[in-house]
């Protein structure tokens, strides 16, 4: 036999599982030869310190603390209805505020022309108070179609404020912990007191 | 598989509590040992196994049933391994209080040593190969479960396993850790 073919043959045995030693071809070559035999020594004595070593020990309770860590929180998901309303009421709030803007913009234009006309009729500046009501008759006049349909919307909010209002309170409380707290500590389980000693 | 750990997964994928653990304390030996030997070090051994357990019991009920339980929990176990090696390796690793072999030991003085030569010889060994080895031999998996654990022809898991035996045993005797016995005349 070769020492290639030892080796090919040592590697083999130990797939198996198998006892090396109990092996007469390997042995009759490693009689022989110095190097195959310190072969055969190194992988015996590597396959004794696996089947004599211990598994490390896992620490007690390890089981119980993860079924613990993988239980099922308390906090109610928030459910499909109040998702889509959350929704709705971002969507009204947007719509509002781009309809005001818009409306905003538009008031000193139609306030100019409100001025031009009544100066070249009549010279008398109008009061404050007439101008909003003009400003506002136009707004209502250019009220789209998008905020005929949030008005029930809005009004359902102002209805429920209250419910919302608790609502809004707790989702902020819970943006601030997520953001601001640290990380929840492990359990002793998981302790690094190595580092400290 | 046998009928009661089928049992044990059908109870846990239904949110039976003292069914998951019933599974985890089965496995949490294996799981921990193979984590220990993977990392070298018992708080990242400790931590890789848990989000080994966490995961593993989240994606039940992706499990084949036709399939054994144990290769596909040592090679997620054998993953998250890899990950946290990939990921000390971005990070400072932690101090390892024992970096030399002590001159003096207890009793089983030589085999301890052994022991401890053989773990850190480990450490120096690709994470795959090292995976494949300890599946092998610690875990006596057959070739054809870590093959389709670790999703590599089994030709190339037996080269590993081969590989490793040999750099082990090479540095083993460059340390003159294995005793003078031979078989020759």
């Amino acid at each position: 036999m070769r020492c290639e073919e030892f080796e090919r043959n040592l590697n083999e045995v130990l797939d198996r599982r198998e006892n090396p030693e109990t092996d007469d071809s390997l042995l009759s070559h490693a009689v022989k030869c110095s190097g195959c035999d310190e072969l055969l020594h190194g992988h015996m004595a590597l396959l004794q310190s696996f089947s004599a070593s211990t598994r490390p020990v896992v620490p007690s309770g390890f089981a119980s603390q993860i079924v613990e860590s993988m239980a099922p929180s308390t906090k109610p998901k928030s459910t499909v209805t109040e998702k889509l309303l959350t929704v709705a009421v971002i969507a009204a709030t947007v719509l509002l505020v781009v309809s005001l803007i818009q409306n905003n913009s538009d008031e000193p234009a139609v306030a100019k022309k409100q001025v031009k006309k009544t100066r070249k009729v009549e010279p008398v500046q109008p009061k404050k108070r007439d101008t909003i009501n003009q400003s506002h008759v136009a707004f209502v006049g250019r009220a789209s179609v998008s905020e005929a349909l949030i008005s029930p919307i809005v009004f359902h909010i102002w209805k429920n404020r209250s419910e919302y209002n608790q609502w809004f309170s707790k989702t902020l409380n819970s943006m601030r912990k997520r953001k601001g707290s640290p990380k929840k500590p492990r359990a002793d389980l998981f302790r690094r007191d190595h580092l400290y000693t | 598989m046998s009928d009661d750990l089928r049992e044990l997964v059908r109870q846990s994928i239904d949110g039976d509590q003292s069914a998951m653990q019933a599974i985890v304390a089965r496995y949490e030996g294996q799981v921990f040992g193979l984590c220990y030997r993977m990392l070298g070090h018992r708080q990242d051994a400790e931590d890789a196994a848990q989000e080994t357990f966490v995961r593993v019991l989240k994606s039940l009920h992706r499990w084949d049933a036709a399939r054994d339980f144990e290769p596909w929990l040592l090679a997620i176990a054998g993953n998250r391994c890899r990950t946290a090696l990939s990921t000390r390796q971005r990070k400072p690793a932690p101090q390892t209080l024992v970096t030399e072999v002590p001159e003096t030991h207890g009793e089983n003085g030589d085999a301890d040593c052994l022991a401890e030569e053989i773990h850190l010889a480990l450490q120096n060994v690709k994470p795959q190969y090292r995976q494949a080895f300890i599946l092998f031999q610690e875990q006596e998996l057959s070739y054809q479960e870590i093959a389709d654990a670790m999703s590599c022809p089994i030709g190339t898991i037996k080269t590993w396993v081969h590989r490793v035996r040999k750099e082990l045993v090479q540095r083993l005797r460059r340390r003159e850790v294995i005793q003078d016995k031979s078989y020759a005349m």
